[in-house]
Protein backbone atom coordinates (compact mmCIF):
# COMPACT_ATOMS: atom_id res chain seq x y z
CA UNK A 1 0.00 0.00 0.00
CA UNK A 2 0.89 3.90 -0.94
CA UNK A 3 2.15 6.11 1.50
CA UNK A 4 -1.25 8.04 2.59
CA UNK A 5 -1.39 11.24 0.85
CA UNK A 6 -3.83 14.44 0.93
CA UNK A 7 -6.25 16.09 1.07
CA UNK A 8 -7.22 14.48 4.34
CA UNK A 9 -10.83 14.76 5.16
CA UNK A 10 -12.46 14.41 8.57
CA UNK A 11 -16.13 13.13 8.74
CA UNK A 12 -18.29 13.92 11.64
CA UNK A 13 -21.35 11.88 12.26
CA UNK A 14 -23.89 13.14 14.83
CA UNK A 15 -27.71 12.69 13.23
CA UNK A 16 -28.98 10.38 15.67
CA UNK A 17 -27.38 8.20 18.50
CA UNK A 18 -24.15 7.31 17.24
CA UNK A 19 -20.87 9.86 17.87
CA UNK A 20 -19.00 8.72 15.27
CA UNK A 21 -15.81 10.24 13.30
CA UNK A 22 -13.45 9.20 10.05
CA UNK A 23 -10.09 10.69 8.56
CA UNK A 24 -9.82 9.39 4.80
CA UNK A 25 -6.66 9.78 2.85
CA UNK A 26 -6.59 11.70 -0.77
CA UNK A 27 -7.36 7.91 -1.94
CA UNK A 28 -10.83 7.49 0.57
CA UNK A 29 -8.89 5.11 1.88
CA UNK A 30 -10.15 5.04 6.19
CA UNK A 31 -7.02 5.99 8.45
CA UNK A 32 -9.02 6.34 11.36
CA UNK A 33 -12.72 5.15 12.15
CA UNK A 34 -14.37 5.46 15.81
CA UNK A 35 -17.78 4.79 16.16
CA UNK A 36 -19.20 5.50 19.92
CA UNK A 37 -22.55 4.54 20.30
CA UNK A 38 -25.02 6.09 22.95
CA UNK A 39 -26.63 3.00 25.46
CA UNK A 40 -28.25 5.59 27.28
CA UNK A 41 -31.26 5.37 25.44
CA UNK A 42 -31.54 1.42 25.77
CA UNK A 43 -33.41 1.66 28.69
CA UNK A 44 -35.99 4.03 26.98
CA UNK A 45 -36.25 1.41 24.08
CA UNK A 46 -35.59 4.62 21.66
CA UNK A 47 -33.67 7.43 21.08
CA UNK A 48 -34.75 10.36 23.36
CA UNK A 49 -33.27 13.24 21.81
CA UNK A 50 -32.39 15.97 24.51
CA UNK A 51 -30.18 12.92 26.03
CA UNK A 52 -28.99 12.03 22.49
CA UNK A 53 -28.06 15.70 22.20
CA UNK A 54 -26.20 16.09 25.58
CA UNK A 55 -24.26 13.16 24.68
CA UNK A 56 -22.69 14.32 21.55
CA UNK A 57 -21.55 17.14 22.79
CA UNK A 58 -19.84 15.21 25.84
CA UNK A 59 -18.46 12.78 23.28
CA UNK A 60 -17.25 14.62 20.40
CA UNK A 61 -13.85 15.85 20.89
CA UNK A 62 -12.49 12.66 22.72
CA UNK A 63 -14.34 10.41 19.53
CA UNK A 64 -12.45 12.91 16.76
CA UNK A 65 -9.40 12.29 18.94
CA UNK A 66 -9.35 9.04 19.18
CA UNK A 67 -10.06 9.11 15.56
CA UNK A 68 -6.67 11.05 14.93
CA UNK A 69 -4.74 9.06 16.88
CA UNK A 70 -5.74 5.48 15.29
CA UNK A 71 -4.85 7.71 11.58
CA UNK A 72 -1.56 9.01 12.73
CA UNK A 73 -2.31 12.72 12.39
CA UNK A 74 -3.00 15.83 14.51
CA UNK A 75 -5.71 17.82 14.18
CA UNK A 76 -4.06 21.08 11.96
CA UNK A 77 -3.49 18.28 9.15
CA UNK A 78 -7.18 18.03 8.53
CA UNK A 79 -7.91 19.72 4.85
CA UNK A 80 -11.33 19.35 4.82
CA UNK A 81 -13.79 19.46 7.94
CA UNK A 82 -16.98 16.90 6.65
CA UNK A 83 -20.26 16.92 9.18
CA UNK A 84 -23.34 15.38 7.88
CA UNK A 85 -26.45 18.58 8.34
CA UNK A 86 -29.33 16.87 8.43
CA UNK A 87 -31.72 14.99 8.40
CA UNK A 88 -31.80 13.66 11.48
CA UNK A 89 -32.83 15.18 15.02
CA UNK A 90 -32.34 18.65 15.19
CA UNK A 91 -30.04 19.19 18.54
CA UNK A 92 -28.28 16.23 17.86
CA UNK A 93 -27.49 17.47 14.46
CA UNK A 94 -26.01 21.06 15.57
CA UNK A 95 -23.51 19.47 17.97
CA UNK A 96 -21.62 18.61 14.45
CA UNK A 97 -22.46 21.11 12.77
CA UNK A 98 -21.60 23.78 15.16
CA UNK A 99 -18.42 21.88 16.18
CA UNK A 100 -17.27 21.26 12.77
CA UNK A 101 -17.76 24.81 11.71
CA UNK A 102 -15.73 26.08 14.25
CA UNK A 103 -12.78 23.67 13.48
CA UNK A 104 -12.86 24.36 10.23
CA UNK A 105 -12.67 28.17 10.98
CA UNK A 106 -10.07 27.90 13.35
CA UNK A 107 -7.70 26.32 10.95
CA UNK A 108 -9.07 28.13 8.19
CA UNK A 109 -10.13 25.07 6.55
CA UNK A 110 -12.90 24.00 4.02
CA UNK A 111 -16.06 23.26 5.95
CA UNK A 112 -18.38 20.58 3.95
CA UNK A 113 -22.04 19.74 5.02
CA UNK A 114 -23.01 16.50 3.76
CA UNK A 115 -26.67 14.59 3.45
CA UNK A 116 -26.42 11.98 5.57
CA UNK A 117 -28.86 9.61 2.96
CA UNK A 118 -25.99 10.38 -0.07
CA UNK A 119 -23.28 9.88 2.80
CA UNK A 120 -24.98 6.02 3.49
CA UNK A 121 -24.98 5.70 -1.09
CA UNK A 122 -20.82 5.86 -0.94
CA UNK A 123 -20.76 3.66 2.19
CA UNK A 124 -19.94 0.43 0.31
CA UNK A 125 -17.72 1.92 -2.42
CA UNK A 126 -15.08 2.27 0.79
CA UNK A 127 -14.43 -1.05 1.30
CA UNK A 128 -15.20 -2.30 -2.69
CA UNK A 129 -13.99 0.00 -5.98
CA UNK A 130 -16.49 -1.97 -7.97
CA UNK A 131 -19.25 0.09 -5.56
CA UNK A 132 -20.23 2.96 -8.08
CA UNK A 133 -22.68 4.05 -9.79
CA UNK A 134 -24.86 2.77 -11.80
CA UNK A 135 -26.88 0.93 -9.06
CA UNK A 136 -30.38 0.65 -7.82
CA UNK A 137 -30.32 1.64 -3.97
CA UNK A 138 -32.44 0.63 -1.05
CA UNK A 139 -31.44 2.79 1.78
CA UNK A 140 -32.98 1.27 5.49
CA UNK A 141 -32.77 2.47 8.76
CA UNK A 142 -34.38 3.91 11.54
CA UNK A 143 -35.18 7.02 10.32
CA UNK A 144 -35.07 6.29 6.43
CA UNK A 145 -36.57 3.94 3.75
CA UNK A 146 -35.59 5.45 0.10
CA UNK A 147 -35.57 3.66 -2.99
CA UNK A 148 -33.34 5.42 -5.90
CA UNK A 149 -31.82 5.01 -8.93
CA UNK A 150 -28.12 6.50 -8.82
CA UNK A 151 -27.23 7.23 -12.36
CA UNK A 152 -23.73 8.81 -11.27
CA UNK A 153 -22.19 10.30 -8.20
CA UNK A 154 -24.68 13.06 -7.51
CA UNK A 155 -27.63 11.84 -9.71
CA UNK A 156 -30.37 10.28 -8.14
CA UNK A 157 -33.65 9.78 -9.03
CA UNK A 158 -36.03 9.27 -6.07
CA UNK A 159 -37.98 5.75 -7.03
CA UNK A 160 -40.25 5.31 -4.07
CA UNK A 161 -39.49 6.04 0.00
CA UNK A 162 -41.89 5.35 3.36
CA UNK A 163 -45.36 7.15 3.52
CA UNK A 164 -45.31 6.63 7.62
CA UNK A 165 -42.83 4.35 9.22
CA UNK A 166 -39.00 3.45 8.32
CA UNK A 167 -37.98 0.46 8.10
CA UNK A 168 -35.75 0.21 11.10
CA UNK A 169 -38.29 1.79 12.89
CA UNK A 170 -40.89 -1.21 12.61
CA UNK A 171 -38.15 -3.53 13.62
CA UNK A 172 -37.28 -0.96 16.69
CA UNK A 173 -41.01 -1.28 17.72
CA UNK A 174 -41.80 -5.03 17.52
CA UNK A 175 -38.62 -5.95 19.69
CA UNK A 176 -40.46 -3.44 21.86
CA UNK A 177 -43.13 -5.06 21.90
CA UNK A 178 -40.94 -9.00 21.97
CA UNK A 179 -39.69 -7.73 24.81
CA UNK A 180 -36.45 -7.43 23.07
CA UNK A 181 -33.42 -4.54 23.68
CA UNK A 182 -32.85 -1.19 21.60
CA UNK A 183 -31.54 -1.59 18.59
CA UNK A 184 -34.28 -3.93 17.89
CA UNK A 185 -33.13 -5.00 14.04
CA UNK A 186 -29.99 -7.43 15.26
CA UNK A 187 -32.38 -8.28 18.24
CA UNK A 188 -35.20 -9.32 15.58
CA UNK A 189 -32.77 -11.27 13.07
CA UNK A 190 -31.06 -13.43 15.90
CA UNK A 191 -34.61 -14.39 17.40
CA UNK A 192 -36.03 -14.93 13.85
CA UNK A 193 -33.46 -17.61 13.38
CA UNK A 194 -35.13 -19.98 16.20
CA UNK A 195 -38.42 -19.27 14.81
CA UNK A 196 -40.67 -20.85 11.67
CA UNK A 197 -41.20 -18.08 8.63
CA UNK A 198 -44.66 -19.45 7.56
CA UNK A 199 -46.42 -20.09 11.15
CA UNK A 200 -48.04 -16.84 11.02
CA UNK A 201 -48.76 -15.01 7.97
CA UNK A 202 -48.73 -11.17 8.51
CA UNK A 203 -49.57 -8.37 5.82
CA UNK A 204 -47.20 -6.95 2.84
CA UNK A 205 -48.12 -3.30 2.24
CA UNK A 206 -48.56 -1.48 -0.74
CA UNK A 207 -47.81 -5.13 -2.94
CA UNK A 208 -51.26 -6.12 -3.87
CA UNK A 209 -53.03 -3.05 -5.16
CA UNK A 210 -49.93 -1.47 -6.69
CA UNK A 211 -48.10 -3.44 -9.24
CA UNK A 212 -47.67 -1.96 -12.38
CA UNK A 213 -45.05 1.03 -12.90
CA UNK A 214 -47.56 4.37 -12.60
CA UNK A 215 -49.68 3.11 -10.32
CA UNK A 216 -49.69 5.38 -7.07
CA UNK A 217 -47.58 3.03 -4.58
CA UNK A 218 -45.55 1.56 -6.95
CA UNK A 219 -42.21 1.90 -5.07
CA UNK A 220 -43.43 3.33 -2.38
CA UNK A 221 -43.12 1.53 1.25
CA UNK A 222 -45.18 1.67 4.20
CA UNK A 223 -44.24 0.31 7.38
CA UNK A 224 -47.22 1.06 10.12
CA UNK A 225 -49.78 -1.36 9.26
CA UNK A 226 -47.30 -4.19 9.59
CA UNK A 227 -46.31 -3.25 13.16
CA UNK A 228 -50.02 -3.17 13.73
CA UNK A 229 -50.66 -6.26 12.15
CA UNK A 230 -48.01 -7.50 14.19
CA UNK A 231 -49.65 -5.86 17.85
CA UNK A 232 -52.68 -7.77 16.89
CA UNK A 233 -51.04 -11.06 16.10
CA UNK A 234 -49.04 -10.44 19.80
CA UNK A 235 -52.25 -9.54 21.58
CA UNK A 236 -53.86 -12.61 20.35
CA UNK A 237 -51.20 -15.04 21.16
CA UNK A 238 -50.88 -12.92 24.52
CA UNK A 239 -54.46 -13.32 25.44
CA UNK A 240 -54.38 -17.32 24.71
CA UNK A 241 -51.35 -17.94 27.00
CA UNK A 242 -49.42 -18.85 24.18
CA UNK A 243 -46.79 -15.86 23.45
CA UNK A 244 -43.39 -16.91 25.39
CA UNK A 245 -43.31 -20.01 23.10
CA UNK A 246 -44.24 -18.27 19.74
CA UNK A 247 -41.66 -15.18 19.82
CA UNK A 248 -39.78 -16.41 17.93
CA UNK A 249 -42.17 -17.15 14.95
CA UNK A 250 -43.42 -13.31 15.25
CA UNK A 251 -40.15 -12.46 14.68
CA UNK A 252 -39.81 -14.28 11.62
CA UNK A 253 -43.08 -13.43 10.38
CA UNK A 254 -42.38 -10.06 10.82
CA UNK A 255 -38.98 -10.27 9.52
CA UNK A 256 -40.65 -12.24 6.47
CA UNK A 257 -42.99 -9.62 5.59
CA UNK A 258 -40.87 -6.65 5.75
CA UNK A 259 -38.22 -8.22 4.06
CA UNK A 260 -40.68 -9.40 1.01
CA UNK A 261 -41.68 -6.07 1.04
CA UNK A 262 -38.14 -4.47 0.57
CA UNK A 263 -37.01 -7.14 -2.02
CA UNK A 264 -40.24 -6.60 -4.16
CA UNK A 265 -40.20 -3.55 -4.61
CA UNK A 266 -36.14 -3.47 -5.09
CA UNK A 267 -36.86 -6.10 -7.81
CA UNK A 268 -39.28 -4.25 -9.80
CA UNK A 269 -36.89 -1.18 -9.51
CA UNK A 270 -34.15 -3.48 -11.19
CA UNK A 271 -36.52 -5.07 -13.86
CA UNK A 272 -37.69 -1.89 -14.54
CA UNK A 273 -34.66 0.32 -15.03
CA UNK A 274 -32.62 -2.59 -16.60
CA UNK A 275 -29.67 -2.14 -13.87
CA UNK A 276 -28.87 -4.91 -12.39
CA UNK A 277 -26.62 -3.48 -9.85
CA UNK A 278 -28.32 -3.03 -6.27
CA UNK A 279 -26.79 -1.13 -3.62
CA UNK A 280 -28.04 -1.23 -0.16
CA UNK A 281 -27.55 0.81 2.81
CA UNK A 282 -28.25 1.83 6.23
CA UNK A 283 -28.29 -0.03 9.59
CA UNK A 284 -31.37 -2.39 8.53
CA UNK A 285 -28.76 -3.53 5.36
CA UNK A 286 -26.78 -5.16 8.06
CA UNK A 287 -29.53 -7.71 8.17
CA UNK A 288 -28.55 -10.77 6.75
CA UNK A 289 -31.94 -12.61 5.39
CA UNK A 290 -32.45 -9.05 3.73
CA UNK A 291 -28.79 -9.63 2.10
CA UNK A 292 -29.82 -12.85 0.93
CA UNK A 293 -33.51 -12.16 -0.04
CA UNK A 294 -32.02 -9.48 -2.38
CA UNK A 295 -28.93 -12.40 -3.96
CA UNK A 296 -31.88 -14.92 -4.62
CA UNK A 297 -33.69 -12.60 -6.72
CA UNK A 298 -31.10 -11.11 -8.63
CA UNK A 299 -30.67 -15.09 -8.96
CA UNK A 300 -26.50 -14.66 -9.85
CA UNK A 301 -27.76 -12.13 -12.63
CA UNK A 302 -27.01 -9.31 -10.88
CA UNK A 303 -24.45 -7.47 -8.10
CA UNK A 304 -25.28 -6.66 -4.60
CA UNK A 305 -23.42 -4.40 -3.37
CA UNK A 306 -23.43 -3.63 0.94
CA UNK A 307 -20.90 -2.34 3.68
CA UNK A 308 -19.61 -4.77 6.78
CA UNK A 309 -21.21 -3.31 10.08
CA UNK A 310 -19.63 -0.62 10.77
CA UNK A 311 -19.94 0.88 7.60
CA UNK A 312 -23.86 -0.35 7.21
CA UNK A 313 -24.35 2.04 10.28
CA UNK A 314 -24.24 5.50 11.24
CA UNK A 315 -20.11 6.31 10.36
CA UNK A 316 -17.90 9.02 9.95
CA UNK A 317 -16.28 7.33 7.01
CA UNK A 318 -18.95 7.53 4.66
CA UNK A 319 -19.58 11.37 5.67
CA UNK A 320 -15.77 12.46 4.61
CA UNK A 321 -16.16 10.54 1.59
CA UNK A 322 -19.31 12.46 0.07
CA UNK A 323 -17.80 15.52 1.77
CA UNK A 324 -15.01 14.88 -0.62
CA UNK A 325 -17.47 14.33 -3.22
CA UNK A 326 -19.15 17.46 -2.69
CA UNK A 327 -16.07 19.55 -2.28
CA UNK A 328 -14.37 18.63 -5.43
CA UNK A 329 -17.85 19.32 -7.51
CA UNK A 330 -18.81 22.87 -5.80
CA UNK A 331 -16.17 23.51 -2.97
CA UNK A 332 -16.45 24.82 0.85
CA UNK A 333 -20.22 24.94 2.42
CA UNK A 334 -20.93 28.73 3.41
CA UNK A 335 -20.65 29.40 7.34
CA UNK A 336 -23.93 30.27 7.60
CA UNK A 337 -25.58 27.25 6.99
CA UNK A 338 -27.16 25.37 9.94
CA UNK A 339 -27.94 21.60 10.62
CA UNK A 340 -31.60 20.51 9.70
CA UNK A 341 -34.20 18.15 9.88
CA UNK A 342 -34.96 18.63 5.92
CA UNK A 343 -31.53 19.25 4.33
CA UNK A 344 -32.27 19.00 0.96
CA UNK A 345 -30.63 15.93 -0.81
CA UNK A 346 -28.27 17.18 -3.39
CA UNK A 347 -29.10 16.03 -6.93
CA UNK A 348 -31.85 14.33 -6.19
CA UNK A 349 -35.00 14.14 -8.69
CA UNK A 350 -38.42 12.49 -7.78
CA UNK A 351 -39.08 10.57 -11.13
CA UNK A 352 -39.78 7.18 -12.51
CA UNK A 353 -37.04 4.71 -14.12
CA UNK B 1 -3.54 29.05 32.60
CA UNK B 2 -4.37 32.85 33.30
CA UNK B 3 -6.70 35.48 32.10
CA UNK B 4 -4.35 37.81 30.82
CA UNK B 5 -4.84 41.13 30.08
CA UNK B 6 -2.58 41.59 27.14
CA UNK B 7 -4.21 38.54 25.44
CA UNK B 8 -6.84 38.24 22.81
CA UNK B 9 -10.05 36.11 23.90
CA UNK B 10 -13.03 35.65 22.43
CA UNK B 11 -16.71 36.01 23.79
CA UNK B 12 -19.82 34.65 23.22
CA UNK B 13 -23.59 33.54 24.62
CA UNK B 14 -26.54 31.90 22.65
CA UNK B 15 -28.15 30.76 25.40
CA UNK B 16 -31.39 33.38 25.29
CA UNK B 17 -33.24 35.00 22.22
CA UNK B 18 -30.61 37.82 21.21
CA UNK B 19 -27.15 36.16 20.79
CA UNK B 20 -23.74 38.22 21.57
CA UNK B 21 -20.16 38.01 20.61
CA UNK B 22 -17.28 40.11 21.17
CA UNK B 23 -13.92 40.02 20.91
CA UNK B 24 -11.51 41.73 23.65
CA UNK B 25 -7.82 42.28 25.02
CA UNK B 26 -7.74 41.17 28.34
CA UNK B 27 -11.24 42.30 28.99
CA UNK B 28 -12.17 45.28 27.00
CA UNK B 29 -14.05 44.72 24.53
CA UNK B 30 -12.32 45.66 20.80
CA UNK B 31 -15.57 44.36 18.68
CA UNK B 32 -19.06 43.25 19.59
CA UNK B 33 -21.66 41.70 17.26
CA UNK B 34 -25.80 41.09 18.36
CA UNK B 35 -27.36 37.98 17.21
CA UNK B 36 -31.14 38.52 16.05
CA UNK B 37 -33.57 35.27 16.48
CA UNK B 38 -32.72 32.89 18.32
CA UNK B 39 -33.33 30.15 15.64
CA UNK B 40 -30.49 31.55 13.55
CA UNK B 41 -27.77 31.51 16.15
CA UNK B 42 -26.54 28.40 14.59
CA UNK B 43 -25.98 29.73 11.30
CA UNK B 44 -24.67 33.31 12.74
CA UNK B 45 -22.54 32.69 15.32
CA UNK B 46 -19.07 31.76 13.11
CA UNK B 47 -19.80 34.04 10.68
CA UNK B 48 -20.41 36.76 13.72
CA UNK B 49 -16.81 35.43 15.31
CA UNK B 50 -14.92 36.43 11.83
CA UNK B 51 -16.76 39.55 11.58
CA UNK B 52 -15.97 40.80 15.06
CA UNK B 53 -12.16 39.50 14.82
CA UNK B 54 -12.36 41.18 11.36
CA UNK B 55 -12.89 44.75 12.60
CA UNK B 56 -10.91 44.53 15.58
CA UNK B 57 -7.78 43.70 12.70
CA UNK B 58 -7.07 40.00 14.69
CA UNK B 59 -6.17 36.84 13.17
CA UNK B 60 -7.82 33.61 14.87
CA UNK B 61 -4.40 32.29 15.14
CA UNK B 62 -3.79 35.23 17.93
CA UNK B 63 -6.94 33.71 19.91
CA UNK B 64 -5.83 32.71 23.21
CA UNK B 65 -9.19 31.51 24.94
CA UNK B 66 -12.54 31.34 24.60
CA UNK B 67 -15.21 33.07 26.82
CA UNK B 68 -18.58 31.21 26.71
CA UNK B 69 -21.89 31.53 28.20
CA UNK B 70 -22.45 28.21 29.98
CA UNK B 71 -25.97 28.62 30.43
CA UNK B 72 -28.92 27.74 31.58
CA UNK B 73 -31.19 28.92 28.77
CA UNK B 74 -32.43 27.40 25.64
CA UNK B 75 -31.14 23.89 25.44
CA UNK B 76 -29.98 24.18 21.91
CA UNK B 77 -28.77 27.69 22.21
CA UNK B 78 -26.87 26.47 25.12
CA UNK B 79 -25.42 23.83 23.23
CA UNK B 80 -24.91 25.94 20.29
CA UNK B 81 -22.42 28.35 22.19
CA UNK B 82 -20.80 25.29 23.90
CA UNK B 83 -20.43 23.14 20.51
CA UNK B 84 -19.03 26.20 18.78
CA UNK B 85 -16.46 27.26 22.18
CA UNK B 86 -14.99 23.11 22.08
CA UNK B 87 -14.50 23.23 18.08
CA UNK B 88 -12.82 26.52 18.41
CA UNK B 89 -10.76 25.57 21.62
CA UNK B 90 -9.59 22.00 20.17
CA UNK B 91 -8.47 23.50 17.00
CA UNK B 92 -6.95 26.51 18.37
CA UNK B 93 -5.56 24.76 21.85
CA UNK B 94 -6.50 27.01 23.99
CA UNK B 95 -8.62 27.34 27.21
CA UNK B 96 -12.20 28.21 28.17
CA UNK B 97 -13.42 29.82 30.54
CA UNK B 98 -17.31 29.22 31.26
CA UNK B 99 -19.28 31.68 33.02
CA UNK B 100 -22.67 31.29 33.66
CA UNK B 101 -25.12 33.23 31.48
CA UNK B 102 -26.99 34.75 34.41
CA UNK B 103 -24.20 36.79 35.73
CA UNK B 104 -23.46 37.49 32.02
CA UNK B 105 -26.88 39.01 31.71
CA UNK B 106 -26.79 41.06 35.27
CA UNK B 107 -23.84 42.54 34.32
CA UNK B 108 -25.14 43.71 30.74
CA UNK B 109 -26.46 47.08 32.71
CA UNK B 110 -24.21 49.47 34.36
CA UNK B 111 -25.07 49.57 37.84
CA UNK B 112 -24.62 47.85 40.82
CA UNK B 113 -26.70 46.49 43.48
CA UNK B 114 -28.25 43.30 44.35
CA UNK B 115 -30.16 41.75 41.20
CA UNK B 116 -32.32 38.78 41.59
CA UNK B 117 -31.98 37.33 37.67
CA UNK B 118 -34.62 35.70 36.07
CA UNK B 119 -34.64 33.37 32.97
CA UNK B 120 -37.80 32.27 31.49
CA UNK B 121 -37.79 28.62 31.60
CA UNK B 122 -41.27 28.24 30.50
CA UNK B 123 -45.09 27.66 32.13
CA UNK B 124 -44.31 28.87 35.97
CA UNK B 125 -40.82 27.29 36.26
CA UNK B 126 -37.84 29.89 35.72
CA UNK B 127 -33.96 29.71 35.79
CA UNK B 128 -32.57 32.26 38.57
CA UNK B 129 -29.61 33.48 41.21
CA UNK B 130 -29.18 36.26 42.59
CA UNK B 131 -25.86 38.34 42.73
CA UNK B 132 -24.29 41.39 44.55
CA UNK B 133 -22.90 43.71 42.04
CA UNK B 134 -20.37 46.80 43.26
CA UNK B 135 -17.22 48.39 42.38
CA UNK B 136 -15.10 45.54 43.04
CA UNK B 137 -16.66 42.16 42.29
CA UNK B 138 -19.77 40.25 42.55
CA UNK B 139 -20.61 38.03 44.99
CA UNK B 140 -23.21 35.04 44.03
CA UNK B 141 -25.57 35.14 46.93
CA UNK B 142 -27.93 32.63 45.30
CA UNK B 143 -26.02 30.37 43.08
CA UNK B 144 -28.10 29.35 39.40
CA UNK B 145 -31.07 27.25 40.05
CA UNK B 146 -33.87 26.39 38.59
CA UNK B 147 -38.20 25.49 39.40
CA UNK B 148 -40.80 27.37 40.12
CA UNK B 149 -41.18 31.01 40.56
CA UNK B 150 -43.30 30.52 43.89
CA UNK B 151 -40.73 28.85 45.34
CA UNK B 152 -38.03 31.88 44.34
CA UNK B 153 -40.63 34.22 45.78
CA UNK B 154 -41.62 32.04 49.28
CA UNK B 155 -37.90 31.12 49.82
CA UNK B 156 -34.77 33.43 51.96
CA UNK B 157 -35.02 36.72 50.10
CA UNK B 158 -31.14 38.89 49.96
CA UNK B 159 -33.01 42.10 51.44
CA UNK B 160 -32.33 44.75 49.00
CA UNK B 161 -32.66 42.27 46.06
CA UNK B 162 -34.10 43.31 42.64
CA UNK B 163 -35.65 41.69 39.76
CA UNK B 164 -33.94 41.71 36.35
CA UNK B 165 -34.38 39.34 33.38
CA UNK B 166 -36.34 37.87 30.68
CA UNK B 167 -38.55 36.02 33.37
CA UNK B 168 -38.89 39.17 35.93
CA UNK B 169 -40.23 41.24 33.01
CA UNK B 170 -42.90 37.77 32.16
CA UNK B 171 -43.82 37.47 35.80
CA UNK B 172 -43.80 40.90 36.83
CA UNK B 173 -47.21 40.89 38.08
CA UNK B 174 -46.55 37.89 39.97
CA UNK B 175 -43.17 39.33 41.59
CA UNK B 176 -44.48 42.41 42.89
CA UNK B 177 -47.70 41.27 44.36
CA UNK B 178 -45.58 38.75 46.37
CA UNK B 179 -43.81 42.33 47.07
CA UNK B 180 -40.56 43.08 45.29
CA UNK B 181 -39.31 45.07 43.27
CA UNK B 182 -38.92 44.36 39.41
CA UNK B 183 -36.14 46.28 37.51
CA UNK B 184 -37.19 49.15 35.35
CA UNK B 185 -35.65 49.83 31.65
CA UNK B 186 -34.22 47.68 28.99
CA UNK B 187 -34.10 44.12 29.45
CA UNK B 188 -30.45 42.61 30.07
CA UNK B 189 -29.60 39.43 28.02
CA UNK B 190 -26.50 37.54 28.60
CA UNK B 191 -24.08 39.10 26.38
CA UNK B 192 -20.26 39.03 25.99
CA UNK B 193 -19.68 42.28 27.33
CA UNK B 194 -21.27 41.19 30.71
CA UNK B 195 -19.15 38.12 30.06
CA UNK B 196 -15.84 40.09 30.18
CA UNK B 197 -17.09 42.51 32.48
CA UNK B 198 -16.97 39.54 34.83
CA UNK B 199 -13.83 38.62 33.82
CA UNK B 200 -12.83 41.91 34.38
CA UNK B 201 -13.75 41.84 38.27
CA UNK B 202 -12.46 38.18 38.80
CA UNK B 203 -9.55 37.82 36.40
CA UNK B 204 -8.46 34.98 38.75
CA UNK B 205 -11.43 32.91 37.31
CA UNK B 206 -10.50 29.58 36.34
CA UNK B 207 -10.84 28.18 32.70
CA UNK B 208 -12.60 24.60 32.70
CA UNK B 209 -10.10 21.62 33.95
CA UNK B 210 -10.57 19.41 30.29
CA UNK B 211 -11.99 21.12 27.37
CA UNK B 212 -12.84 17.66 25.52
CA UNK B 213 -15.25 16.49 28.74
CA UNK B 214 -16.34 20.12 29.74
CA UNK B 215 -20.58 20.53 29.58
CA UNK B 216 -22.40 23.50 29.91
CA UNK B 217 -24.83 23.81 32.77
CA UNK B 218 -28.42 22.93 32.07
CA UNK B 219 -30.01 22.97 35.31
CA UNK B 220 -32.62 20.89 34.36
CA UNK B 221 -32.51 17.11 33.88
CA UNK B 222 -34.16 15.70 30.87
CA UNK B 223 -36.48 13.74 32.86
CA UNK B 224 -40.20 14.95 33.50
CA UNK B 225 -39.61 13.22 36.94
CA UNK B 226 -36.52 14.35 38.34
CA UNK B 227 -36.85 17.72 36.48
CA UNK B 228 -35.56 20.98 38.14
CA UNK B 229 -32.45 19.14 40.20
CA UNK B 230 -30.21 21.70 40.18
Amino acid sequence: MSEPRGPYVLGLETSCDETAAAVLDGDNRILGHVILSQDDHEIYGGVIPELAARAHLQKIDSVVDETLSRAGLTLDRIDVVGVTAGPGLIGALLVGVCWAKAVAFALDRPFVAVHHMEAHLFAPSLENPDAEPPFIALLVSGGHTMLLHVLAWGEYVLLGETRDDAAGEAFDKVAKLLDLPYPGGPEIQRLAEAGERTRHRLPRPMLRRNQRPGDPGYYDFSFSGLKTATVELVRGLKADGVLAPQRPNVAAAFQEAAIDVLATKTLRAVADTGCRRVLIGGGVSANQRLRDELELRLKGEGTLFFSSPRLAADNGAMVARAARFRFDEGGATPPDLSASAGFVFPGLVRGVA
Amino acid sequence: MVFDPESFYLGFDTSGSTGSVAVAQGADVLARATLGESREHASTLVPAIAGVLEEAGIDRGEVSGVVVGEGPGSFTGVRVAAATAKGLAHALDCPIWAISSLVAAALSVEGSGIRYMLFDARGDRVYGACYGIGGIGVETIVPPHGGALRDVLDGAMPPGAVFFGEGAGRHRHAIEGAGFPVAAGPVPQPSADGLFRYLALHPDASPVEAVALWEPRYIREWQPDKAWSA
